[in-house]
């Protein structure tokens, strides 16, 4: 997924990027307004998935961007700002923001959130298709409403918890996705002490699938979906 | 300033009325005697024109004698007053009482041996009331060019003494009146005078008790006091914008520190990624980055709480403590305290939703973070005459009476409880909150141990 940083702060955008890119996403850095708003103009590219804006930047008021960036696009804004006062929030909301995060924030915190919105986006954008789509993935196929899975055809037996874990990861394939994401969606509980559950079930998954190629681990984060070079 | 300028307008006053009073109630004394005299003058007069034409005769029967006489015995029945008429030799020619004789010496004898001398005696001196003097008038009976007798009136005084003390009792009473208006005029006269201070004073008070806006108006009063309010004023100012420096100062800073440590904490994050997972100095240092980052946001919110104009409204406290608690029930049940309220819901007093909320959030984490597990934390409403209070007490180890003391200072934390998180500020920015829309906040110990904080509310409009 592209992301579009909007931050004229270099250091804390180089850290962000860094951050961003560890966790697979593709960040593309804008230090002004101006820059941030060429950036979004429709291109060959992939469309970004979030807009991440500051609110203090150099040529024009982040406000201003925020309502430029919804007239032009209905991608997720979220703001990230060093303003922390109530007002400040509820007038960025207001203005067309999808959330609203106060500087000196927590990184998973902030990857929690930009998952958020873009899983908001997707689930609204395509309500209808998504309940029948059955997940292609090279070999794989994943059936989301039957809970069925495939590979090259042969179906493969799966716990609930297995199938909901690949689900996940297969919903952003290439999107890292954190460990205490993974624990809070497929096991529902924020308790981070689950011991190896997570590497268990991956392990099992991965020999299933006799794809132990699929799931990557990326280390001190997390795991992801390798997108299978078509 | 007041006890100190009434009396001395009021003596100030006193003294110019006895120094008019004293002269007046001697001329008034004066004149009764002067009146008294001369009424007495005439009479001697009168006796001495019938005595001229008694013949000298120690015996016998004299007409004119005898009319003298009955005429003084009269004269002595009606006024009381001894009358003689008596010879060069002191014998008397007539006298009433009958017996009456001129005393050897004294005032009776010198007024008689002037009057020989063929002139009136001289003015009696002044008899005071307090005195019991008599008033002696003697005038010559002259015959053919020569005195021949004396005429002694001996008027007692009793009459003219009372008369004497009525006047004096009618000009102190007259002084007694003036020195009451006297009396007002001053306690007018020291308000008007003092009128500039006090308006000094009560905008001193505001201005301590938080109410920065409070200046005077520089124009009544006298020319000293008009500059006075002036400084005041200009200190006012200078006062306000120190205050409002520092909270911009505080803003600002912890707006401005946000860029960078939002860039280390992201570098904190690199690097622990870089590292094997459950690295031990690398968690402990996020969580510093982390505490840094909640004593920013306190320090702003405090800085925002002090420049915050408060929106007093007539709010349910009842029903927004029982929400507050709820809301915290939450987090109590995890750290396994029991959380309870009690007290009426329904009680309504001025205070800011928004400000009392936060005030209430910090006091009831304040009391959690402090409570073991097990225990239990009460908030109560409860209202108390001019107050509705809400008070948190929990049953923690609780503070010594110095600690008691020092709770609510900036960043002060118990010595004992230097470890458990937080900024040192919440308890600060209560204080604040509440202090805006004229509550308070008070710390007690709670029986058998740990810490009772009473947040109270204004059941009056403070502003009113």
């Amino acid at each position: 997924m592209r992301l579009l940083l909007v931050e004229d702060d270099n250091h804390v955008a180089a850290a962000l990027s860094a951050i961003l890119a560890r966790h697979g996403f593709q960040v593309v850095h804008a230090r002004s307004g101006e820059e941030a708003l060429q950036a979004l103009l429709p291109a060959d590219t992939e469309p970004f998935g979030v807009v991440l804006l500051d609110l203090g930047l150099p040529d024009q008021d982040g406000y201003e961007v925020c309502g430029k960036i919804r007239k032009r696009t209905a991608t997720p804004v979220i703001m990230v700002t060093a303003r922390a006062d109530v007002r400040s929030r509820i007038h960025g909301l207001n203005l067309g923001a999808d959330d609203y995060v106060v500087k000196p924030y927590d990184t998973g915190e902030l990857l929690a959130r930009i998952h958020a919105v873009s899983r908001r986006k997707a689930s609204g954008e395509d309500t209808a298709p998504l309940p029948a789509a059955a997940l292609r993935l090279g070999a794989v196929s994943i059936e989301l409403p039957t809970r069925r899975v495939s590979v090259d055809g042969e179906e493969i037996q799966l716990t609930r918890k297995e199938f909901d874990l690949l689900a996940l990861l297969a919903q952003r394939p290439g999107v890292v996705f954190r460990r205490e994401q993974i624990i809070s969606e497929v096991w529902r509980t924020s308790w981070e002490g689950t011991g190896r559950t997570l590497e268990v079930h991956v392990a099992s998954l991965r020999s299933k699938l006799r794809l132990p190629a699929l799931i990557e681990t990326v280390r001190g984060v997390g795991y992801r979906l390798v997108a299978p070079s078509v | 300033m007041r006890t100190r300028l009434l009396p001395l307008l009021i003596v100030l006053m006193a003294s110019v009325l006895l120094a008019l009073g004293f002269p007046l109630a001697v001329s008034v004394a004066a004149a009764q005697q002067q009146s008294v005299v001369i009424d007495r003058i005439d009479d001697t007069a009168r006796f001495a024109a019938l005595a001229q034409f008694v013949t000298v005769q120690t015996s016998g029967t004299d007409e004119r004698r005898r009319t003298l006489q009955a005429e003084l015995e009269t004269y002595d029945a009606v006024y009381g007053i001894r009358a003689g008429v008596f010879h060069r030799d002191d014998t008397a020619m007539a006298a009433a009482p009958a017996a009456w004789r001129l005393p050897a010496e004294g005032e009776g004898r010198e007024a008689f041996n002037e009057a020989l001398l063929g002139r009136r005696s001289h003015d009696p001196p002044q008899v005071w009331p307090w005195q019991k003097g008599r008033i002696v008038v003697a005038s010559p009976v002259v015959r053919d060019g020569d005195v021949v007798a004396v005429v002694v009136l001996d008027s007692p005084t009793e009459e003219m003494r009372a008369r004497t003390l009525r006047g004096w009792l009618l000009i102190a009473a007259g002084e007694a009146v003036a020195l009451l208006v006297a009396v007002g005029a001053a306690i007018r006269l020291t308000g008007w005078v003092l009128l500039p201070v006090r308006t000094l004073d009560a905008a001193t008070h505001d201005i301590a008790s938080g109410r920065m806006r409070s200046r005077v108006a520089a124009s009544g009063g006298p020319p000293e006091l008009r500059r006075l309010a002036r400084s005041f004023n200009e200190m006012a100012d200078n006062v306000e914008d120190v205050l409002e420096q520092q909270r911009a100062f505080v803003a600002d800073a912890s707006h401005q520190l946000r860029n960078p440590l939002a860039a280390l904490l992201l570098r904190i994050e690199l690097l622990a990624l870089e590292l094997p997972e459950g690295n031990e100095e690398i968690a402990s240092v996020r969580t510093e980055g982390k505490r840094l980052g909640t004593v920013l946001d306190d320090l702003l919110d405090l800085a925002l709480a002090e420049h915050a104009e408060p929106d007093l409204q007539l709010t349910d406290i009842g029903a927004l403590t029982a929400e507050r608690v709820a809301s915290w029930r939450a987090v109590a049940e995890e750290d396994g305290v029991r959380l309870l309220a009690d007290g009426a819901a329904a009680l309504t007093a001025w205070a800011d939703p928004i400000a009392l909320s936060s005030a209430l959030d910090a006091v009831i984490d304040n009391a959690l973070k402090f409570t073991p597990a097990g225990e239990e934390v009460r908030v109560t409403v409860v209202s108390a005459a001019d107050w509705v209070t809400v008070q948190v007490a929990d049953h923690g180890p609780g503070l010594t009476p110095q600690e008691v003391e020092r709770i609510g200072d900036r960043f002060w934390r118990s010595a004992q409880h230097q470890n458990i998180k937080g900024s040192g500020l919440g308890l600060s920015i209560s204080r604040t909150l509440l202090a805006a829309g004229g509550g308070t906040i008070a710390y007690a110990p709670n029986e058998p141990h740990g810490l009772r904080v009473t947040l109270s509310v204004p059941r009056d409009d403070p502003h009113a």
